[in-house]
């Protein structure tokens, strides 16, 4: 078995009224937001990196991990869209001559995780991994991965979802339904007693999960868009393409958390698109 | 664990498999073409004079699914490399810009199809793959280099016994025109840690490479000794002008490999070619070998930057040069190389066979690669 590692989240913008609790985030905290990131140019980036840079920071504010051994890593989409979006829209309006270099480095995929690292001082590593459903579960893998091979101490594995108005016509001309807004940001560090959470383990290979007693576990499967459960309190769902299975990580925790199911229950998330699958499992403290 | 080199491909403006892009590094031969030049989407407006180096006779038509010129390079290279062998393969992979064509496509076509806008949300190339098991990385230029990490910690993990790691960037308007806007591109030769160098020449390219467990005999395989990563996190694309945390990367890789820096005995550097990467990238060499001990290559000149591909072109030639002893030479137009350093040019310098090779590469947002072969 994996060695369990300590998993502390933090959500999108810092509210007043509580800590940690799951967040979408409505359109009209844009200002907000570019304010809370705090990045450079922070209009040209867009919401991706300005919440994503905002997880960061508040998430930075309470670490003390050095900032050699912070990484971080944010699971892939259409993020930088509206960018790309913008600069070619700009470029044959009037012309590459005329657009505004700084509108160039927020077209690349990247540049939400590398926003963020700046943003969180995390000077390990900084990427993005994963194009679908199941990038999620490519970060938390990842970074657990970093932890165990000594690359950094603390992983921010931060969940991001954006919609903006190229995500929307390309969703509404795909006939795919549009990605709510959401960032999450989830800690991974060595194993600690005080961790109201842990990973116990993830990976692709199903028969793994026979190690874990189905009387001591809460389910969660997600097969092909439809989702059912068996912990005593609804997830909260919603359109998140990679960041979908980091929501239903955290609509868990936070039930567990408000509710106060028995404590030391694992809960298993399942994941099955046509012949892909995945699998992460969580003790609730 | 120290994973075998088994198979090694490419597709650059130079060949278009590795046995030719080696061959004609070492000649030191280069390709370049004015961008006007290139059947490409010009609808960007980008002015006739940059100079690129593009894959010739590369097809650059999308499919419905959005599988354009990138899509069609990353599986020219699995044919070069997936050869018949045991077990499950894993597949690493790496791009950049790829999502490019589809939205020029789309800007100037309202009625395209509706899968290629799906492809727009769901990132076309690896979607189209079809892999059971597929880690796609995203870090700008060092977007295989993180593969390859991706690669490497999965074989120290035991999940993997056989892995291919690829990376390809087709020549993308928005990077060519990104770029140029930045001012940043060359003006006619990109001449790495040359004083009269003046910017990137922008290219496109594939590379990919095959890990297996080592051989119990010593056979001339060439091993993946260790690596090392940092990121600058400070500027969105200007590298940190005192180059620590890219020192940092390159002493953990030394460190993982167990070696001390005057173990090495080649470079192949990151070296764009403009002013700032490639002061600070020497600065970081002449630091740690004060005395130019290491002879220090870039192929940038030659093949151009691949974006997403080149942290793995550049370990493909640490590879070669460590197998055959030959570390081929950086492009050069006569000025005098940046003081400090023991800059390989005019033609291929010998090394040890099976001596340990450095690969570096850097990106945008200040990510930092190190990789040591031998």
């Amino acid at each position: 078995m994996p060695i369990p590692l300590r998993v502390s989240v933090t959500n999108g913008l810092p509210r007043r009224d509580s800590s940690d609790t799951f967040r979408v985030v409505d359109p009209l905290d844009d200002p907000v937001m570019e304010d809370n990131a705090s990045i450079r140019h922070a209009r040209y980036y867009g919401r991706a990196a300005c919440l994503a840079s905002s997880v960061a920071r508040q998430w930075s504010q309470r670490k003390s991990t050095r900032p050699g051994r912070l990484g971080l890593i944010c699971n892939g989409g259409p993020w930088s869209l509206q960018a790309s979006w913008d600069f070619v829209a700009r470029a044959r309006e009037v012309g590459a001559r005329y657009v505004n270099p700084l509108q160039f480095p927020p077209t690349l995929i990247s540049a939400t995780g590398t926003a963020a690292a700046t943003a969180a001082d995390a000077h390990a590593f900084a990427y993005v991994v994963g194009w679908d459903r199941f990038a999620f579960f490519d970060v938390l893998h990842r970074a657990g991965q970093a932890v165990r091979h000594h690359l950094a101490d603390e992983v921010l594995s931060i969940a991001i979802s954006t919609s903006n108005p190229a995500i929307s016509l390309a969703a509404k001309r795909a006939g795919l339904p549009e990605p709510v807004n959401v960032a999450l940001g989830f800690a991974l560090s060595e194993a600690s007693e005080n961790a109201d959470f842990w990973l116990l383990d993830i990976g692709y290979d199903e028969s793994v999960l026979a190690k874990y007693p189905l009387a001591q576990r809460y389910d969660a499967y997600y097969a092909n868009g439809s989702l059912s459960f068996t912990i005593p309190v609804p997830l909260v769902g919603g359109e998140a393409y990679g960041a979908t299975a980091a929501v239903l990580i955290m609509s868990a925790m936070t039930c567990h958390k408000a509710l106060q199911t028995p404590k030391n229950r694992d809960f298993a998330l399942t994941f099955r698109e046509e012949k892909h699958f995945a699998f992460a499992v969580f003790r609730l403290g | 664990m120290r994973p075998a080199v088994a198979a090694l491909g490419a597709v650059t403006s130079l060949g278009k498999d590795w046995p030719t892009t080696w061959q004609a590094l070492l000649r030191g031969a280069r390709s370049s073409v004015l961008f006007a030049d290139f059947d490409t989407p010009r609808s960007l407006h980008v002015p006739d004079e940059v100079p690129v180096s593009a894959i010739p006779e590369l097809e650059r038509s999308l499919t419905s699914d959005g599988c354009g010129a990138a899509g069609r390079l990353v599986r020219s290279v699995l044919e070069q490399i997936t050869l018949p062998g045991l077990g499950v393969i894993r597949l690493y992979g790496a791009s950049n810009h790829s999502e490019t064509d589809i939205l020029l496509c789309l800007s100037q076509n309202e009625a395209a199809p509706s899968s290629l806008w799906r492809a727009l949300l769901i990132d076309a190339m690896p979607d189209s793959l079809s892999w059971n098991l597929g880690t796609w990385v995203y870090s700008a230029c060092t977007s295989s280099s993180h593969a390859l990490a991706a690669a490497l910690l999965d074989f120290a993990d035991g999940e993997s016994q056989d892995a291919i790691v690829v990376s390809a960037d087709a020549l993308s308007s928005i990077a060519v025109a990104g770029f140029w806007r930045a001012q940043a591109t060359t003006h006619k030769t990109c001449t790495p840690f040359q004083e009269q160098r003046d910017g990137i020449l922008i290219g496109e390219g594939a590379a990919g490479l095959r890990l297996r467990p080592p051989s119990r005999t010593s056979d001339g395989q060439i091993h993946l000794l260790g690596i090392g990563m940092s990121c600058d996190a400070g500027h969105p694309t200007d590298p940190d002008p005192t180059g620590t945390w890219l020192e940092q990367a390159i002493y953990d890789a030394i460190n993982w490999a167990g070696f001390s820096p005057q173990d090495l005995r080649g470079i192949v550097s990151h070296g764009t070619g403009t002013k700032k990467n490639d002061a600070i990238e020497a600065s970081v060499y002449h630091r740690i070998w004060p005395n130019a001990e290491v002879p220090i290559t870039s192929i940038k000149g030659a093949i151009g930057h691949t974006m997403g591909a080149a942290g793995l072109c550049n370990v493909l030639v640490a590879v070669e040069a460590s197998r055959t002893g030959l570390l081929p030479p950086t492009v050069s137009n006569g000025s005098n190389s940046i003081e400090g350093i023991d800059l390989v040019r005019d033609s291929a310098r010998q090394i040890e066979v099976g001596a340990p090779v450095l690969a570096v590469a850097s990106g945008f947002g200040g990510n930092n690669f190190a990789c040591i072969v031998g």
